[in-house]
């Protein structure tokens, strides 16, 4: 499996261009989609995050790596789509009212694609209503709420809170991030996982939802 | 022993009569944002306009009368600008860069859009199309000349200047953080003569305010940001390729033009990078986050040696917020002990006071800071 290894190599060195060409390669050659994403490109981003966590590579190739992972699952979508492939997950992931900040979120939500979750971006700012509507609209499993600021962590705990009224506390869980959030933090507000950083998040996600199967 | 001499003492390793302190002498990071300082006025009783220290942080300058109450040894000698000029409006330009800053519910700001940030795959030719600044638009340097004058003759303070960010940072805000990133790997050729361009601009600019200031300045800082809260933004290997060789000619040059200390405000976890900085001709390190990755008060002491000062280091994450005041008593109790030993210390907040702290905090941290700080 020469081309898996070529297309494993192009997420893992962080090339969009050749991971787009050579997904479409493997296709041409008659690989099913989800061959690819579970023998070529999930593998690729697997061994980006386990790199990350050994700083040996650092967020620039992380961002990339999530860029080529992008391009390529974005080949495979429809075919994945039309055979009615399960995704990992249904995530909402949003920055907290009152924060600007979407670097680190947009990082998570690059990689839970990657790992095939299906991802609704929120965007920044986002309150507390807002979240439990969409959630509410779009059935979510997950939501992964990020801050950058102790003063808008608050807005974590309100959506929470927000959650809980609605009563959807039960049905969907809840993981929090961001420089000045900890463990410690999201075992206060009752938040279900905590990740240090977006490899992290995604094994925690999976993790989170494996035991809710 | 004065302020000043104090300061210069410790930020020449040798031991002063108590650590000195720092507040909002650094705007950019050491300051308060501009609704807490208010807050803080309210609490202290007293009524008056306040300054904007540093637009795009949305920082105080701190009035002299309050440096003083709190036995602060520095001030800034960098113009501020009037908050009934400004007000806080929901949105701004930060004209020289033409980068957007939008409002938080905090009443902080963030850069929400820069010049650079819509192009897919920027070329030269978009570097050579925009419309940079001259240096005298970056700064009013008589502003500069006329409040180095008149703060050295009024104060005994180590005065400090905020020049314009690092050039990584400004790199950053006019092309957006995710940009920038990806531009280093996929856009070699943009990310290293966008990089060069600042710099020209940046050495241009801080060369202005030097010969504006002459020897009314004894710190010259700038920020720029390399550390995550759990590792550098790029690799030690990449830093060392790409990024400290233009900022070691950027400071030599200053270096050549000023006795003045230089000092690096960098957030996060930099550690890995401590020995580059000295290479680069930094002076001082600030602001020393203890809980990022591998910044552990003692470990950067260590590192830190005689080489580089630091300045900083009580947190501003859980302690500061969220701490009763017995226990910042006991946080700048530590870090005295283990950052001071043997001088090289200025002691400030590790990063800009927000309004989650509560005055007494604040104001505790300023009295343990003269308790603890006597040698």
């Amino acid at each position: 499996m020469a081309l898996f290894d070529e297309l494993r190599a192009s997420i893992v060195s962080g090339n969009p261009e050749a991971a787009g060409v050579l997904t479409r390669k493997a296709l041409q050659e008659g690989q099913k989609a989800e061959n690819i994403l579970h023998e070529a490109l999930i593998p690729g981003i697997h061994e980006v995050g386990e790199k990350f966590g050994r700083d040996e590579i650092y967020l620039p190739e992380l961002l990339v790596a999530g860029m080529a992972m992008k391009e390529a699952v974005a080949v495979l979508k429809p075919l994945l789509a039309d055979r009615n492939i399960k995704s990992a997950g249904k995530a909402l992931i949003a920055t907290v009212r009152g924060d600007l900040h979407d670097i680190g979120k947009n990082l998570v939500g690059m990689m839970l694609e990657g790992a095939g979750f299906e991802v609704i971006d929120l965007g920044i700012d986002i309150a507390a209503e807002k979240i439990v509507k969409a959630a509410r609209e779009n059935k979510a499993q997950l939501i992964c709420l990020s801050s950058l600021l102790t003063t808008t962590m608050p807005a974590m705990k309100e959506t929470i809170q927000e959650m809980k009224k609605a009563g959807l506390r039960q049905t969907v869980k809840i993981m929090v991030g961001g420089a000045p959030v900890t463990q410690r933090f999201a075992d206060e507000i009752g938040a279900d996982g905590y990740a240090s950083d977006a490899p992290s998040a995604v094994k925690k996600a999976q993790e989170i939802l494996s035991k809710m199967k | 022993m004065n302020s000043r001499e104090r300061v210069l003492a410790t930020l020449s390793h040798r031991v002063p009569d108590r650590v000195p302190i720092d507040f909002g002498s650094f705007p950019g990071a050491t300051s308060m944002n501009v609704r807490a300082y208010q807050n803080l006025l309210q609490y202290l009783g007293i009524k008056r306009e306040v300054r904007i220290g540093a637009l795009i942080m949305f920082t105080a300058e701190i009035d002299g009368d309050i440096l003083d109450r709190f036995h602060v040894d520095t001030k800034t000698v960098t113009p501020s600008r009037a908050l009934s000029d400004y007000n806080f409006p929901e949105e701004f330009m930060d004209r020289p860069w033409s980068v957007k800053w939008r409002r938080s519910t905090d009443y902080t700001y963030a850069p929400v859009e820069g010049p650079f940030q819509k192009i897919v795959h920027p070329t030269l030719d978009d570097l050579k199309s925009f419309k940079w600044p001259k240096p005298s638009e970056v700064e009013d340097f008589s502003q500069w000349r006329e409040k180095g004058k008149k703060l050295r003759r009024e104060s005994d303070k180590a005065l400090v200047a905020r020049v314009p960010p690092g050039i990584f940072t400004l790199a950053q805000f006019m092309r957006g953080l995710e940009g920038w990133m990806t531009d280093l790997i996929l856009n070699r050729q943009f990310s290293d003569a966008f990089h060069e361009k600042l710099a020209e601009i940046w050495t241009e600019t801080v060369g202005g305010v030097i010969e504006a200031l002459g020897d009314n300045v004894d710190i010259i800082m700038f920020g720029d940001d390399f550390g995550l809260q759990n590792q550098p933004i790029v690799s030690p290997q990449m830093f060392r390729e790409r990024m400290k060789p233009l900022m070691k000619r950027m400071i030599g040059k200053i270096k050549s033009q000023t006795k003045a200390k230089i000092a690096l405000h960098t957030c996060g976890s930099v550690f890995a990078y401590m020995d580059d900085f000295v290479d680069i001709g930094i002076d001082v390190l600030n602001p020393l986050q203890s809980n990022a990755k591998d910044m552990e008060a003692s470990k950067i002491k260590e590192k830190a040696g005689r080489n580089l000062a630091l300045w900083g280091g009580i947190d501003t994450h859980e302690v500061l917020p969220g701490g009763t005041p017995n226990d910042v008593r006991q946080e700048v109790k530590r870090k005295i002990s283990v950052l001071g030993k043997g001088g090289g210390y200025m002691l400030s907040a590790d990063h800009n006071i927000l309004t989650d702290v509560p005055p007494e905090n604040l104001i505790t941290m300023f009295e343990a800071a003269v308790e603890y700080g006597k040698y």
